[in-house]
């Protein structure tokens, strides 16, 4: 038998309106809430809600962690970047000049030659 | 003896869905589904279908609830969006099997019963003859509102001018008389 009070109310009025199907399944409610919860939009739930501001949260210190830390390392590189050309550059003259002492040398040693000739 | 049994009005359950609690429902479901689904079963002439059609409806009109006048009964809105879904059910079978003229008279003769499960399914013939003696059982005035407002489908205001008692006492006693036949009806399962 029925056991709940709008259950019955509903069937004592179905048939005093003699409007009643032969039998009906006795899980028809059960599985008509069940297909609204699922087909309910679950946003106006005050816990999404809270979850949904959570989530912003969370994503708000991530990000902006991640900018702060990109910021110092981009720092560190432009001055890794700078000694590096500064060492390049000395070498490079270093390297200028010395050539260019070995060919003085390199004609002062032939001019000698010529001049013993 | 009868017992305090709180049965709120449609309208007030209407409300409490509106404002979030979506539980509230399943009492309307509860009341009105097995109208709900002897109206299907006139047009679908199956009870698997008509219980699958009936479903439908319940949760067209879960979201539809905001749309709800409450100037009209529950049960005539409802009923409404029950036969356009029966409606548009056989049209959509018709397509799929051979074309036949649909109205809605021609839907309303004969049916059938046939389920697989007989188990899992109230039988509501039995019930019919034990129902009759609860309504006599009631007292004249209360049998006689209870048949104005759920048989004739009438509205408070309408039977508080129609017996000239104001609506408070019309809703007072449709809840006395409810509450009677819950009771009646509970004993009657008790002793069997």
């Amino acid at each position: 038998m029925m056991n709940n009070n709008y259950k019955i109310f509903g069937l004592i009025v179905s048939l005093m309106r003699n409007d009643n199907p032969p039998e009906i399944s006795k899980d028809f409610s059960e599985n008509v809430m069940q297909k609204i919860l699922l087909n309910k939009k679950p946003e106006d739930t005050k816990y999404n809600n809270f979850l949904k501001v959570a989530a912003s949260v969370f994503f708000a210190v991530i990000t902006a962690y991640s900018l702060i830390s990109f910021e110092q390392s981009e720092t560190n590189v432009v001055s890794v970047d700078i000694i590096n050309d500064k060492t390049d550059n000395s070498e490079l003259i270093k390297r200028v000049r010395d050539d260019s002492a070995c060919i003085k040398i390199e004609n002062s040693i032939e001019e000698k030659n010529d001049s013993c000739k | 003896m009868t017992r305090n049994i709180i049965i709120k009005d449609d309208d007030e359950i209407i409300q409490e869905c509106l404002s979030g609690n979506t539980g509230a429902y399943k009492n309307l479901v509860d009341k009105y589904q097995i109208r709900i689904i002897n109206t299907c079963y006139k047009y679908t002439k199956n009870i698997n279908d008509a219980e699958d059609v009936a479903q439908e409806v319940f949760l067209k009109a879960f979201q539809n609830l905001s749309n709800f006048k409450f100037d009209s009964k529950f049960y005539s809105w409802i009923y409404r969006i029950a036969v356009n879904t029966c409606l548009n059910y056989i049209n959509s079978r018709e397509k799929r099997n051979e074309k036949e003229t649909i109205s809605e008279e021609n839907c309303l003769n004969e049916v059938n019963v046939s389920n697989d499960n007989p188990g899992e399914y109230y039988q509501l013939n039995e019930l019919i003859d034990k129902i009759q003696p609860l309504i006599e059982k009631l007292p004249e005035d209360l049998s006689n509102l209870i048949k104005l407002y759920e048989i004739k489908d009438l509205t408070y205001e309408d039977i508080s001018k129609r017996l000239d008692i104001p609506i408070g006492t019309v809703r007072s006693r449709l809840h006395r008389a409810r509450n009677m036949l819950i009771s009646e009806f509970r004993s009657l399962s008790d002793d069997e």
